[in-house]
């Protein structure tokens, strides 16, 4: 269970995030909406552990290892998918078929077998979407934080996400949009702003 | 203006004939160089790393240096390596002076500032998404600067070949520490200003059609890198 009280987050004098009382149980699949500006993203980086100078409480978090990000446009790395998709399992002990077989697992979940070799340069919005879930799904963590996920998959990537999540009961996953979302990713919804 | 054509032709026949003496210098000045900007670009580019992610104090003091450093007139550095090294000097009982490792030392303090202003620039230009990126997946240290290195390889290169560029050209340290020594010492640029000033013009000549033409190859080398650069920042 994560407990967050009094949160706050201050840029230049000016509060871009304020959320009074929020509690997300184990295994949640929470929507953050409200309009542009309400401090949906920023929430989401507190949750990640990228703004370090948050006024308030968050309890319960899981260690930050166990918490992955998506950017709303997400950076991938010089290089091919497979090896974007590695990349973090690389930093974790972990025997190395077991990596293989977790690289391998993700990417035919998100349909991108036949893309392992393709630099990421050559690839499309909704495939680099792709690779991002998986590299950050591969880790296996505890809390998921999305910002924006289905901006440009198709049909296929979507129920692809579904599939994934529906495998990964325990997983905890906090998605941010000002537009609504299909029930995997928002059996409840909240509202900043 | 019968001086330049002869000397152009010269200067033609020295270089296509392989004269020994023209080919000696030119291979100096190119070992010298990238030596210099090798080591200079190790540590350049750790340090560059180190300056671009690393809070100390004094941080800003080394970064405004090194920026400064950039502009050193090479006389002064041979000023200040003569001054270390020569037999009076702190570094004298160690004998390098007048030697082509002199020249590569002085060199290296010439490459070095543009390695590290270079690195350290382009690593905290790169997208806030690339830092933030890495830090949830959970990277470790040395995962992280591969990754930023990785990301930033083009201006690092291009550090790399203006370093270059600026070591291969220059006369004031291979002048005050190598001495232009025959055979030991001497590189492409004090072998031009000797040869001119002994009157010989179409060695001058040949030795500095020698430096414009690697010259050239660097430039067109650094105008490849920029293309590419800008083709991937779009």
């Amino acid at each position: 269970m994560i407990r967050v009280t009094g949160l706050r987050l201050m840029k230049a004098g000016r509060a871009i995030c304020a959320l009074e009382a929020l509690e997300i149980a184990a295994g949640e699949r929470l929507l953050v909406g409200g309009a542009n500006g309400s401090g949906k993203t920023s929430l989401l980086r507190i949750l990640a552990g990228l703004e370090p100078q948050f006024e308030g409480q968050a309890l319960g978090l899981p260690e930050r290892r166990a918490r992955v990000l998506v950017h709303q446009a997400p950076y991938l790395f010089r290089g091919d998918v497979a090896g974007n998709v590695a990349l973090g399992l690389r930093a974790r002990r972990l025997a190395r078929d077991e990596q293989e077989r977790r690289v391998e697992e993700l990417l035919r979940a998100f349909d991108l077998g036949d893309l392992a070799r393709r630099s990421v340069t050559r690839l499309s919005g909704g495939e680099r979407r792709r690779v991002a879930l998986a590299r950050a799904l591969v880790l296996d963590p505890e809390l998921l934080l999305l910002d924006e996920p289905l901006a440009d998959l198709d049909v296929a990537g979507r129920t692809a996400l579904e599939h994934v999540l529906a495998a990964r009961p325990a997983l905890t996953v906090v998605t941010a949009s000002p537009v609504a979302m299909p029930a995997f990713l928002a059996a409840r919804a909240i509202r900043l702003g | 203006m019968t001086l330049f054509v002869e000397g152009f032709r010269e200067a033609l026949r020295l270089i296509a004939g392989g004269d020994p003496l023209v080919l000696d210098a030119a291979w100096r000045s190119l070992w010298i160089s990238a030596l210099a900007v090798l080591a200079a670009g190790a540590l350049g580019t750790l340090g560059g790393l180190g300056l671009a992610l690393l809070r100390f104090p004094g941080r800003g003091l080394l970064i405004a240096l090194a920026r400064a450093g950039m502009n050193a007139p090479t006389v002064l550095i041979g000023l200040l390596g003569y001054g270390l090294l020569s037999r009076r000097g702190p570094l004298g009982s160690l004998e390098l002076l007048y030697s082509p490792w002199a020249v590569v030392m002085g060199e290296f303090v010439l490459a070095l500032p543009i390695v590290l202003t270079w690195t350290q620039g382009s690593i905290r230009k790169l997208d806030h998404r690339v830092f933030e990126t890495a830090i949830t997946l959970g990277l470790r240290p040395w995962q992280r600067a591969r990754v930023y290195l990785s990301e930033a390889r083009l201006a690092i290169a291009l550090a790399f070949l203006t370093a270059f560029a600026r070591c291969f050209t220059e006369l004031g340290i291979a002048m005050m520490l190598g001495g232009n020594i025959k055979e030991r010492t001497r590189t492409l640029a004090t072998a031009t200003a000797l040869e001119t000033s002994r009157g010989d013009f179409a060695r001058g000549m040949a030795m500095s059609l020698l430096l414009l033409l690697i010259g050239l190859i660097i430039t067109l080398g650094l105008g490849w890198l920029n293309a590419r650069r800008r083709e991937e920042e779009e």
